[in-house]
């Protein structure tokens, strides 16, 4: 317990400090939200300015917006007007963590089950099969992979909708593209790590024991074989994360990563501070999460933070 | 009489990229009910194989049990579907390990790993289960029972995780538990407990028990009779008193006379069995121990010797034991072989 509490504040720590470097690489670009507009008389573009407090001293411009993120207020778009991020983050996040969501729901199971049937199969064909496609997984660049399928399953085959939003049938492609390379990695680690333990000790005993196939499979090996996979966890839910911005940009979703990166270009400094401090609080979560069912799957793992303890 | 367990003229192989090892070529021997029998023999030489062969345990492939019959209260295991062989194994015969430190599963609780066993076969329920389990902690020594099942086993020395092994082994009542080298991977005083404590189930519960060990010390305390293998084959069989009073193969001979003896106060050197083990990959086409043998005749390496009876109970296959072979008396045992015990033997590839 001690030892969650420390990483909840550390946490904290981390996600401020992004904030801080955010901000600060933020406004190191130049130009300002206005500045691309068509060109305005000075008069307005420094009333602009004035309105959303971007003639006051840098400093106090980063306190204020602390003193805001506290009461978790995110503060107005610039661009769209009359709109705060709170509003656009609320607009956008549940489409961007239905993605998610799927994705990480099919990357886990199908990579799994993927993984343990290769193992079961050593060097038959279904297990070369499952290989291929790995190796096609692991190598093909999402975007690759999104814009391959919009053409041909969607364009040309005319199986799910290429584009766009709102129906069932419009999630199919875009979690494809997005979990092909978590769904590779995941049956690879599985594959190798259920190859491993298959020949343990402890599993010629449970055999002697003469316990079911199934329960020997999935209760005394795969526990153990999923070990590696938790390992990736953590630097999967980044690439979940990330991976979801050019999937929105791709399928034209109007989820989070559209506004990120719009953002960007835009200068609109409160979405890009939301967006950014949004994703990174996630990760960190998902890190700690992934920490957490380290030790649930392995007993001999203590999380004490201390080291040999 | 029909016997427990009958091994027939068993041959086990693995193919591998090099070609067929013949781990086991034609063994044959039998346990009865209530019995220990000792297997012994130098590594590799198919103790391991065969009586993972009697539980099924053969990976296939690379592994494939070519030939032979065994029996098991009448019953021919090879022939059973694996669904049956598995209903038998940790039911009416079971095994224990060599590391116990590997044996048990480092992320299921001793709890868990000893009670699925009898969800498995005798269907009990939790309570039931539970109460059988504590019992048989408690029969092997381990006091807290309660305590130690929910406990893991890398809270557990490699002695209790052997007496843990046994427990889980015997808690369905087998007839037959198959120890291969239960104590090789224990420290000597962990050893002679365990050794002990089989010693007292042996006796409480009228089981009948294969050992496995390369040590015959062992086998003089437990066992009541004695198979010695070489090279995939046995060379000698017999009750213990006849394998260590009048052995007759030159194996055994090696074997016995490379035990180091307490009494001997004296600082002499332990005689080895010069020469490496054979080569299964190759088979000789004579005996496989004629390259190692101080005796070797030229027929040795020409032709596997056949099993000799030499009385009721005691065979052994050894050209030595051929009425036209000469006789050697005990002196001329003892020169021979300390007179090659620096020279290489045959050497494998």
């Amino acid at each position: 317990m001690r030892y969650i509490f420390g990483r909840i504040v550390s946490a904290i720590f981390v996600v401020w400090f992004v904030i801080t470097l955010t901000f600060m690489l933020m406004h190191a670009i130049p130009g300002g939200p206005f500045s691309s507009e068509k060109v305005l008389p000075p008069a307005i573009i420094d009333n602009i300015n004035e309105r959303y407090h971007l003639n006051d001293p840098l400093l106090k411009q980063y306190l204020d917006y602390l003193k805001n993120m506290a009461y978790f207020d995110f503060g107005p778009s610039y661009r769209y007007q009359g709109r705060t991020v709170n509003d656009l983050l609320q607009e956008g996040f549940p489409k961007t963590a239905l993605l998610g969501l799927s994705a990480t729901i099919l990357a886990l199971f199908g990579g799994v089950a993927m993984g343990v049937t290769a193992a079961l199969k050593q060097n038959k064909m279904l297990d070369y099969v499952i290989i291929f496609l790995v190796t096609i997984g692991i190598s093909v660049p999402s975007f690759v992979l999104a814009t391959f399928l919009q053409y041909y399953i969607g364009y040309e085959l005319h199986w799910f909708p290429p584009l766009g939003w709102g129906e069932v049938k419009n999630i199919i492609l875009p979690v494809i593209a997005l979990s092909a390379y978590p769904v590779a990695q995941i049956a690879r680690l599985t594959r190798a790590g259920m190859l491993d333990v298959l020949t343990q000790d402890y599993i010629r005993t449970a055999k002697a024991k003469g316990l079911a196939k199934s329960t020997i499979i999935i209760r005394h090996a795969l526990k153990n074989a999923l070990t590696p996979v938790v390992t990736f966890l953590g630097p999967f839910f980044a690439y979940i994360l990330t991976g979801n911005f050019v999937i929105e940009y791709v399928f034209n979703i109007p989820g989070i990563g559209q506004f990120f990166v719009t953002s960007i270009s835009n200068r609109d400094y409160p979405v890009i501070m939301g967006t950014t401090v949004l994703f990174a609080a996630l990760l960190v979560t998902f890190n700690l999460l992934a920490d957490i069912i380290y030790t649930l799957l392995d007993p001999r793992i203590k999380l004490t933070g201390r080291e040999g303890a | 009489m029909q016997h427990l367990l009958e091994v027939d003229n068993l041959s086990t192989s693995f193919f591998t990229y090099a070609g067929e090892i013949r781990a086991v070529s034609g063994v044959s021997f039998y346990v009865d009910e209530g019995e220990a029998l000792g297997i012994v023999g130098e590594s590799g030489c198919g103790k391991s194989v065969t009586v993972k062969s009697i539980m099924g345990l053969i990976p296939e492939p690379p592994g494939k049990i070519i030939k032979g019959q065994i029996n098991f209260r009448g019953q021919n295991l090879l022939a059973l579907p694996e669904k049956k062989m598995a209903a038998l194994r940790g039911k009416a015969m079971s095994m224990i390990f060599q590391d116990p430190m590997t044996s048990l599963n480092p992320v299921l609780t001793i709890g868990q790993q000893m009670i699925e066993v009898l969800y498995r076969h005798e269907g009990f329920g939790k309570r039931e289960a539970f109460a059988r389990t504590a019992e048989f902690l408690d029969m092997v020594g381990i006091s807290d029972a309660r305590h130690c099942l929910k406990q893991y086993p890398h809270e557990f020395s490699g002695g209790m995780r052997q007496r843990v092994m046994i427990a889980t082994a015997l808690l369905c009542q087998p007839q037959l538990l198959i120890a291969d080298e239960p104590t090789t991977a224990l420290d000597v005083t962990i050893q002679a407990q365990i050794l002990e404590l089989l010693r007292d189930l042996k006796k409480k519960v009228n089981l009948s028990i294969i050992l496995i060990t390369h040590d015959l010390g062992v086998v003089a305390g437990f066992c009541s009779r004695v198979i010695v293998m070489y090279g995939g084959r046995i060379v000698e069989s017999g009750l213990v008193q006849d394998i260590f009073k009048s052995a007759q193969h030159p194996y055994t001979w090696g074997l016995l006379r490379s035990i180091p003896r307490l009494d001997n106060t004296q600082r002499t050197r332990l005689i080895p069995i010069p020469g490496t083990p054979p080569d299964l990959l190759h088979p000789a086409p004579g005996c496989e121990f004629a390259a190692r043998c101080p005796f070797a005749m030229n027929i040795c390496n020409e032709q596997v010797p056949v099993m000799r009876q030499i009385n009721s109970g005691h065979q052994a296959a050894c050209w030595l034991l051929h009425p036209q072979a000469p006789k050697l008396n005990i002196a001329e045992r003892r020169s021979r072989y300390e007179g090659t015990s620096h020279s290489g033997g045959r050497k494998s590839c």
